[in-house]
């Protein structure tokens, strides 16, 4: 999958290692990436987004745009809390508006 | 006016893959070359230290800035308050019931974020010749370049809209705007950008 780095060109840079956070109580319970409607963001730019950071088909591209249109939000992915935070950054590098929380 | 993005492949880059082709006249370069230029600023505030902009840049660009609204024209100090709204939109809280977990999110990544942007937008603006003449100037984009180029206009128009204060579906109120209402004519550039980015995606290869 073409996994582009997004538009920001910066991906050489290693990431500063974060501190574990609440290491042994919360690290296993699954995280969540949402992605907000905001009356910016071109519904084209937020699927193609979808597709080049996540790899996702057209498809689920689109379907979680329309999501994120019409229900105001979508969960865009889901893992560790570090993975999401990965997604958040890498959602506010394209523009887009991202939070991460806990599952459920 | 500039037709916008198509895609072009190059019998001399078989291999290299398309390239997105942008003819633009004079006056679009000119105006791309201002809202990129004060994009930068913005960042280069943000990001505190930094180059300092020549102070010829500054009193140029303070001028278009105050015209266009991307800056905040009531406000001398270079460095933007951490409660401007554009700053807040181009680097929302991660955690919005979280403090304290949103202050250790941006402390990892806004510098990273601000580079990055920042990285995008001199791309951009070294792409945008500024000494145009009359002649329209063509723009080629590789992959690489058409994602900074998606990127630094989608930060423009994110920049645009918070000032402007743009909702959904308020086409409406904007063509309702007296003629002679500045903030029209900012709406329309506003448009002409987003318009410009619709081109550029399109345009853009989907991934294999």
């Amino acid at each position: 999958m073409d996994h582009v780095p997004g538009p920001t060109l910066t991906p050489e840079r290693t990431r500063q290692e974060r501190p574990a956070i609440d290491e042994g109580t919360q690290s296993d319970l699954p995280w969540v990436t949402l992605v907000w409607n905001d009356p910016v963001n071109l519904m084209s730019y937020v699927s193609f987004v979808f597709q080049s950071h996540f790899g996702y088909p057209r498809p689920k591209a689109e379907k979680l745009m329309l999501q994120v249109h019409q229900l105001g939000k979508a969960v865009v992915s889901s893992g560790s809390r570090e993975e999401m935070e990965r997604d958040v950054e890498a959602m506010h590098a394209y523009g887009l508006w991202a939070t991460l929380q806990k599952s459920g | 006016m500039s037709s916008g993005f198509r895609r072009v492949t190059s019998r001399r880059q078989r291999a290299g893959g398309d390239v997105l082709v942008a003819a633009f006249a004079p006056f679009e370069v000119r105006l791309l070359r201002q809202f990129v230029h004060e994009l930068i600023l913005l960042l280069q505030a943000e990001a505190g230290a930094g180059q300092e902009p020549d102070h010829d840049d500054v009193d140029e660009f303070a001028a278009i800035t105050v015209r266009s609204g991307l800056g905040d024209p009531g406000d001398s100090d270079p460095v933007a308050p951490p409660e401007d709204p554009v700053i807040a939109r181009l680097f929302p809280d991660a955690y919005p019931d979280d403090d304290e977990s949103a202050a250790d999110f941006r402390r990892f990544t806004q510098e990273r974020l601000v580079d990055g942007k920042h990285a995008s937008a001199q791309a951009v603006l070294a792409m945008l010749p500024d000494d145009v003449g009359d002649d329209d100037v063509e723009i080629a984009l590789d992959r690489p370049a058409a994602l900074q180029w998606l990127g630094t206009l989608n930060d423009i128009r994110l920049a645009l809209g918070t000032r402007l204060g743009i909702e959904q579906d308020d086409d409406a109120v904007w063509d309702a705007l007296p003629a002679d209402d500045p903030r029209g004519t900012v709406h329309q550039i506003y448009q002409w950008l987003g318009w410009m980015q619709e081109t550029l995606v399109a345009a853009l290869p989907r991934q294999r």
